[in-house]
């Protein structure tokens, strides 16, 4: 299986990123500062040992206009034991910067660079304000990669190993039941762990992909209570597991956060399915489709939030033009006029939706709008509002100039964009051929979806406060580009004869105007549109009728809400509405589905409140199996921190009586059974099998998903009960 | 500057003014007061504006009306959206104001920090001349423990401060400073600045008060006084006529409805 090379110690530094990178792709760092590189073999995994690896971050000033007397640090960190090394070097502090000179610090191991770095700050004759740490805050095998030249790509897809428990087994301090790949065991630890164990031996998978990675101390502990020394998770013969990070919370755009705790394994990759991002909206290729990209290794793009992804490609485009990286982003806006500061406070596009039912519609969406005009109008922090072009206009209303060099985040988004319209190309390609390949095209779209969350947020993240990279000028700008180009489109489809029902952000829906005698072909003029603006306008596709829905409480549109029957093809388009959020229940699911079907069908609200009448009195005869009532919530803060006692609350409370931990970010499943009651009886866990219900809470939610797909036609919930409660007197008087 | 001006102002301030004989006046007046006690001048060095809630609206007052008496151009260190211009547009009466004020704002200490220091730059870089620095909320960043240690945040605050009273004294113009609350943590704002005003809510509407001046409060007929913020647009706009801004044909004219009976007084003052 596995074979030791123990190598020199030896130093590797360069400021470019090297044409042949060496590669591995897992990482573990021993407390003695021996780090373990492991490559994939044909039949498992190779170990090489180096024993030199000192991790470096800089100091320099914060601004160039700030004269530094780093001398005093110089001193400060040569006498310090964490401290291998100390030099002088040039570096740029920042995109905008040129070469400074900069301290250059070699830490012994690690784990002591964060702490190292906060002690810049700490010295009386270099206050707070002066100085700039760099490269501090990089989680530590993307920090090997970058340092040491490594691609931690694997070289051939990596086996797995599922490792999972239910709910109800993480209340003890040892589990009764595991599932291990395909198989569920059940029993004492000894069997439980065997079954680990076998698995373990026969596969020798590369990564183990947990439900919780809980599991791992948890397997420990029982074999350490049982006396069993025959079990190992590990390929490391002198370490079984190391936890990383504790269980924490953090603050986040003003909300509190939680994290699960984080272990490692040497030799094998952990996934915890509860902790990660990527594993739920993607799938493992897109990840991996990631690791690639970010040279984040495996486990550590596994656990990132699409914003650390985002952030270490940037890093690594940093690193390859000799960039430094701040901890903290010092570098703030420009000023600007408090009139262009209105203009740009205006946001994205929207179109006032047209509340109702329109037939004929036309959806028309840009590709990929926000990266596309990163890319195609140079809108990246390094050149925005440059000084050597200050008095030119680029920006449309608010005037910033943007330099003619090419800005790095065209640089880093390009590619993505590209290779993201591929994928997309292979995956028509694959589905339209005669013989698909199922596996293939799983594979293509979680690489397609995980490319998509970090285009989706390459916008936003240059208007995140504590974004390294991001610059609010970028922000304001790919916003008043965004507009300009909906406006321009706007101009071109209402100069061809059609009328804008909607449009958001990057999509626009269109319908025959009435007026006009008659329409330029759509497709023509998204060929226009794409001429005139560079961004690919696409046809999405007609729509047999489109409602847009109301706000609930005003007759606005809601402009995230919409239904629409495809036409020519037995296809709903849903957005925003009941059928689509994941809480749903089965049942209210399903028979808004219906609803939309009967929709379509007669156009009648009084049809569509004939199976409302009908789904009521299901539900009140008892006639609706529980399980399809399970409400699935995500957990957003711990128990104490709801102010209302909620559904929610009823039920981690119920949880936590039965000594089960549902973290945030985790599912709570249950059956509502009395919305009356104050108290964890008011639910029933999902795994409770429970047998009965409130039937008036799945009324009430009946109602609401009725009101959905009613209202853009003007029937209001008070509506929706007046006509029920007329019907039931109905009901009454034929008895 | 406009000399004439500046000194009405003051002669203004320095007559404490809660005398019915203004409220007369006043009543005469169906065009609104110039010169009237509603907005503190703002004297060179650094003022101080305290108020029982988030002084939006107080800080935004003073900035425009500060603008409409003096040349030059404010600049605004901003946090927490202070430079809302939904706001501004509301009370300035000519959108031209927007662009005497520049603004760049710090959504961390650090870069809060940073913006302090460039001032200079910008000001230096900038056409016209100063009239007002601006730094609302100063406190705001430097008490986050997440970010930053207390010390830290102190060292910080403390250099921010002494970089606002250097900048006062060698541009000679008004720094006008807020804090979101104040406590220990927040006493160097007020130990720095040279003078303190106060904005209260009362159940007449907003108030200024200061060691050496109080906003009188006028009447809106049927015996009832106010000084709301749409009653602060009106008289800014009466301002701006006086000094010959052009008035934007969007912003009332005229003084606008009053609000619901708040109080009823029996004679002007509180």
């Amino acid at each position: 299986m596995s074979t030791n090379k123990e190598s020199k110690p030896w130093k590797l530094r360069s400021g470019k990123i090297w044409r042949h990178l060496i590669v591995a792709y897992k990482f573990d760092f021993l407390d003695d500062g021996r780090v373990l590189e492991w490559e994939l073999t044909a039949d498992g995994a190779d170990y090489t040992v180096q024993t030199g690896y000192t991790p470096r971050f800089f100091v320099g000033a914060r601004s160039s206009s700030v004269d530094v007397a780093l001398e005093a640090l110089v001193e400060l960190y040569e006498n310090h034991p964490d401290v291998a090394a100390v030099e002088r070097l040039e570096r740029r502090p920042g995109f905008r910067r040129q070469h400074e000179s900069v301290l250059a610090i070699d830490a012994t191991h690690v784990g002591a660079v964060p702490t190292l770095a906060e002690q810049a700050r700490q010295l009386p004759a270099i206050p707070i304000g002066d100085v700039t740490t760099f490269n501090v805050d990089y989680s530590r095998e993307f920090r090997y990669c970058l340092e040491t030249d490594h691609d931690p790509t694997p070289t051939r897809s990596p086996t797995t190993l599922t490792l999972s428990v239910s709910l109800p087994e993480t209340a003890g301090e040892k589990y009764g039941e595991l599932t291990v790949g395909e198989k569920t065991v059940s029993g004492d630890p000894a069997t439980i762990l065997a079954a680990v164990q076998t698995a373990i031996d026969d596969r020798d998978p590369d990564v183990l992909i947990c439900s919780s990675a809980n599991i791992i101390p948890t397997l420990y502990s029982m074999a350490d209570d049982d006396a069993i020394d025959w079990f190992s998770l590990s390929r490391w013969p002198d370490v079984e597991y190391q936890q990383l990070a504790t269980r924490s919370s953090y603050a986040s755009y003003g909300q509190i956060g939680h994290s699960p705790a984080r272990y490692n394994v040497p030799g094998r990759v952990i996934v915890d399915c509860s902790n990660s991002f990527f594993l739920g909206q993607a799938n493992l290729d897109g990840i991996l489709d990631l690791v690639s990209r970010s040279r984040k290794p495996l486990q550590e793009a596994a656990w990132a939030s699409i914003g650390n992804i985002l952030t270490a490609i940037q890093i690594c485009e940093a690193h390859s033009r000799d960039v430094l990286v701040p901890n903290h982003s010092w570098r703030h806006e420009q000023f600007k006029s408090m009139g262009t500061l209105h203009n740009a406070d205006r946001g994205g596009f929207t179109f006032a939706s047209e509340v109702g039912l329109h037939e004929n519609v036309h959806e028309l969406d840009f590709a990929s709008l926000y990266p596309n005009i990163i890319c195609t109008r140079n809108v990246s922090p390094d050149v925005i509002r440059c000084d050597c072009h200050a008095d030119r206009s680029d920006v449309p209303e608010l005037g910033y100039s943007i330099c003619e060099e090419e800005g790095y985040l065209v640089d880093v988004l390009q590619p993505l964009i590209d290779d993201r319209q591929a994928i997309k190309a292979e995956l028509r390609r694959e589905r339209a051929s005669d013989h698909p390949d199922a596996d293939r095209i799983e594979s293509l779209s979680g690489r397609s979806d995980a490319l998509k969350w970090i285009l989706v947020a390459c916008f936003g993240y240059q208007g995140f406060n504590n974004a390294k990279f991001g610059r609010i000028e970028c922000h304001e700008a790919i916003n008043a580009f965004a507009r300009e180009i909906l406006l321009t489109a706007k101009d071109h489809l209402e100069a061809g004869g059609w009328r804008v029902a909607h449009g958001i952000v990057d999509s626009i829906w269109v319908k025959p105007e009435p007026e006009a005698a008659d329409q330029q072909p759509l497709e023509e003029i998204a060929a226009t549109i794409t001429d005139d603006v560079g961004i690919e306008l696409e046809y999405e596709g007609e729509f047999d009728w489109v409602a847009f829905v109301p706000q609930r409480n005003s007759d606005g549109g809601a402009l995230t809400k919409y239904f629409g029957k495809h036409a020519n093809r037995d296809e709903f388009k849903i957005r925003g509405i009941e059928a689509r959020q994941r809480s749903t229940p089965p049942f209210i699911e399903a028979f808004q589905t219906e609803c939309l079907d009967c929709l379509d069908r007669t156009r009648s609200p009084q049809a569509v409140l004939g199976l409302l009448e009908r789904a009521i009195a299901r539900l009140r005869r008892g006639d609706v199996d529980p399980a399809e009532l399970v409400v699935r919530n995500r957990v957003s803060k711990p128990v104490n921190a709801y102010s209302q006692y909620t559904t929610n609350v009823a039920a981690l409370e119920r949880a936590r009586d039965q000594g089960l931990t549902i973290h945030p970010g985790q599912d709570v499943r249950y059956v509502v059974v009395d919305d009356e009651k104050r108290s964890r009886d008011r639910v029933a866990l999902a795994h409770e099998s429970p047998e009965r219900y409130d039937a008036s809470y799945y009324v009430t939610e009946l109602v609401r998903a009725t009101e959905s797909i009613l209202s853009p036609v003007g029937w209001k919930r008070e509506q929706i009960h007046e006509e029920l409660e007329e019907s039931e007197e109905v009901d009454l008087r034929s008895f | 500057m406009n000399d004439t001006n500046v000194s009405d102002r003051r002669l203004a301030v320095s007559q404490p003014a809660s005398g019915a004989k203004r409220n007369r006046d006043l009543r005469r007046d169906a065009s609104l007061p110039d010169g009237a006690t509603v907005f503190p001048t703002l004297d060179a060095g650094v003022t101080l504006l305290d108020g029982d809630n988030r002084v939006v609206a107080p800080i935004q007052s003073l900035v425009i009306d500060h603008l409409l008496m003096n040349d030059g151009t404010a600049f605004w260190i901003d946090v927490h959206g202070y430079a809302t211009t939904t706001q501004f547009t509301r009370i300035a009466p000519s959108q031209q104001l927007l662009d005497r004020v520049k603004v760049a704002r710090g959504f961390t200490p650090f870069q809060h920090y940073s913006v302090v220091c460039d001032l200079p730059v910008a000001i230096d870089s900038h056409p016209d001349d100063p009239a007002l620095i601006v730094a609302p909320a100063l406190d705001a960043h430097y008490r986050n423990e997440d970010t930053l240690a207390t010390e830290q945040a102190e060292t910080l605050l403390g250099r921010v401060l002494a970089r606002l009273r250097r900048y006062a004294r060698a541009y000679d113009v008004p720094v006008l400073v807020g804090r979101t609350t104040s406590n220990l943590a927040t006493e160097p704002i007020a130990t720095m600045a040279d003078r303190q005003i106060h904005c209260e809510q009362t159940s007449m509407g907003p108030q200024f008060v200061g060691d050496e001046f109080e906003t009188t409060l006028y009447p809106v007929g049927d015996g009832l006084y106010q000084t709301t913020f749409a009653y602060w647009r009106a008289l800014l706009a009466a301002r701006a006529r006086r000094v010959g801004t052009p008035i934007d044909d969007s912003q009332p004219t005229v003084r606008p409805k009053a609000p619901k009976p708040l109080a009823t007084l029996q004679h002007g003052g509180r």
